[in-house]
């Protein structure tokens, strides 16, 4: 083996990733070639370190698919063609509603610069209706923060100011069919973003109140963990009898994490628990994976920050002691997940 | 990718493998700490292999074997420096490899490199952080070249060349941190 192609075996020999054919080589060649075996030499220290299961698990740990968290998976999926495609349509959408809606009667009226004549014989001041259209759309951008206000009546906005520079009818044709799209148009686009305030507005709060974010893996056959569930939608997760499976937390705020699980028949059992700190990342159970004979197991995930702790210690004095069958750990945050294992 | 090595060092003995190996760690232990002490630290190495270590003659044994014991020595020539006045009173049991159990000096350091490892790796992105996430699950190279689709072994090797430079490059240049 020549030594550029012994070189790109360097980096499988601290990780023992070298089948013993493969290894032989690398360190013969290291014999025939100074930089090489300099090189070898000074993996030693990081062959030493990935030697340590443990440490290699912490490391291995670092490397989860990034789409396996929350945030990576809003990033990866910002980031896909569509979503950037959808985001900028829809950024121009709203610079065209915002500059359709600024009103500019002077400038109208200075565009179409109505003959002496005509602007005599003005009719009235256009109709209510797109007057009622235009105040949609000025309330439109408002409708994000507070969807109910569109379901009662707009107010009329104050007339423009015209007095004194009547337009002439065609221009008044003109301001009235634009308004008129603009009202079906806003309407449109009004309704489509309350449904869309709506539907995010639970999973937004969940995201802004939940101490953890977790996911439910399991292992393929290649023997990778991969996540299975969607936070923010699934609390219940089938599974196939055998399977193995975990639950992956990743902690937003220090406290004391415990996972107890719920099985029928059993008293609850506590197989995580453990001090954490914001960005810490756990497995439960910390080695292997949950008892997939089949049937229904419920997971609680509590995290206690220490004032919580404190709390719960003062009342637990004065309180009685919960019921058969309920989770000991009463608090404000514990999720809890069904696995359903099915053959 | 044959094991060419194997044939070809299958006459050759343990001491043709010693010499040459002797050429290699008194060169990379000048590199590292001067030509005097390292010629010192290559004599002990060598003793210690074959006072302790006369049982094994193969390349795939000797060379990783010197590696270990060049790592300590040089350890632990570069500790002893540092506290003044001790260097020239060295025990003759600092011939001896270590016996398994680690001084705390070397625990934090390992703990160190695990932290700036654990750093450099979060800054990876895409098909490295997923080939060296693979490496540490244990994989060979080939199961790697099925798992990720590549076309080649060859593609495989060359990947791994291009994240581990990557990764040297955002841990600084060198695994050990430099003080």
């Amino acid at each position: 083996m020549n030594i550029p192609e012994a070189e790109k075996l360097l980096g499988g020999y601290a990780t023992g990733t070298l089948t013993p054919a493969e290894r032989e080589s690398l360190l013969e060649a290291s014999l025939h070639n100074q930089a090489l075996f300099e090189a070898l030499a000074d993996e030693e220290v990081l062959r030493e370190l990935l030697a340590d299961p443990a440490a290699r698990r912490r490391l291995s740990a670092t490397l989860a698919p990034v789409s396996e968290t929350l945030p990576g998976r809003v990033v990866a999926a910002l980031w896909r063609p569509f979503p950037m495609a959808a985001a900028a349509g829809f950024a121009a959408v709203a610079i065209a509603v915002v500059l359709m809606q600024r009103p500019s009667p002077v400038e109208v009226a200075q565009v179409f610069a109505p003959p002496p004549a005509v602007a005599v014989e003005t009719p009235p001041p256009p109709a209510v209706a797109p007057r009622k259209a235009r105040s949609v759309i000025s309330r439109d951008s408002r409708v994000l923060r507070d969807a109910k206000e569109l379901d009662q009546p707009a107010p009329l906005p104050p007339p423009p100011p015209t007095a004194g520079k009547p337009a002439s009818p065609v221009v008044v044709g003109a301001l009235e069919r634009q308004d008129t799209g603009k009202a079906v148009f806003a309407e449109s686009l009004s309704k489509e973003k309350r449904q869309a305030a709506a539907d995010e507005a639970p999973k937004v709060r969940e995201e802004a109140i939940a101490p953890f974010h977790w996911e439910i893996q399991r292992q393929d056959g290649a023997g990778v963990y991969r996540g299975v569930s969607n936070p923010a939608s699934d609390t219940t997760v089938a599974m196939r009898v055998g399977e193995s499976v975990r639950l992956f937390l990743e902690a937003r705020q220090a406290g004391h994490l415990v996972v107890a699980l719920l099985q029928a028949g059993r008293p609850s059992q506590e197989i995580f628990t453990r001090q954490v700190q914001p960005g810490d990342r756990v497995l439960a159970p910390a080695t292997g994976s949950l008892n997939s004979a089949a049937g229904e197991r419920e997971l609680v995930v509590t995290l206690e920050t220490a004032e919580q702790l404190r709390a719960r210690a003062n009342s637990s004095l004065r309180s009685q002691a919960p019921p058969a069958g309920q989770v000991s750990r009463e608090t404000s945050n514990p999720i809890r997940i069904r696995l359903k294992f099915v053959d | 990718m044959e094991p060419r090595s194997a044939v070809r060092y299958a006459n050759v003995t343990r001491e043709q493998i010693l010499t040459t190996l002797r050429e290699r760690i008194l060169a990379y232990a000048t590199s590292r700490i001067g030509r005097d002490p390292a010629e010192d630290l290559t004599q002990e190495t060598l003793l210690v292999i074959e006072e302790k270590y006369s049982h094994l003659d193969a390349v795939a044994d000797l060379v990783p074997l010197s590696f270990q014991i060049l790592r300590f020595k040089i350890a632990d020539y570069q500790r002893r420096g540092v506290r003044r006045g001790e260097f020239r009173t060295v025990s003759p049991d600092g011939l001896d490899l270590a016996d398994g159990s680690e001084d705390a000096q070397t625990l934090l350091e390992r703990k160190e490199l695990e932290e700036r490892l654990h750093k450099a790796m979060g800054k990876l992105e895409g098909r490295c952080r997923e080939l060296f996430r693979l490496k540490l699950e244990g994989m060979s190279f080939r199961e790697i070249q099925t798992e990720l689709g590549a076309e080649s072994i060859n593609t495989v090797y060359t990947w791994d060349l291009r994240c581990r430079k990557r990764l040297l490059d955002l841990m600084g240049g060198s695994w050990e941190s430099r003080r």
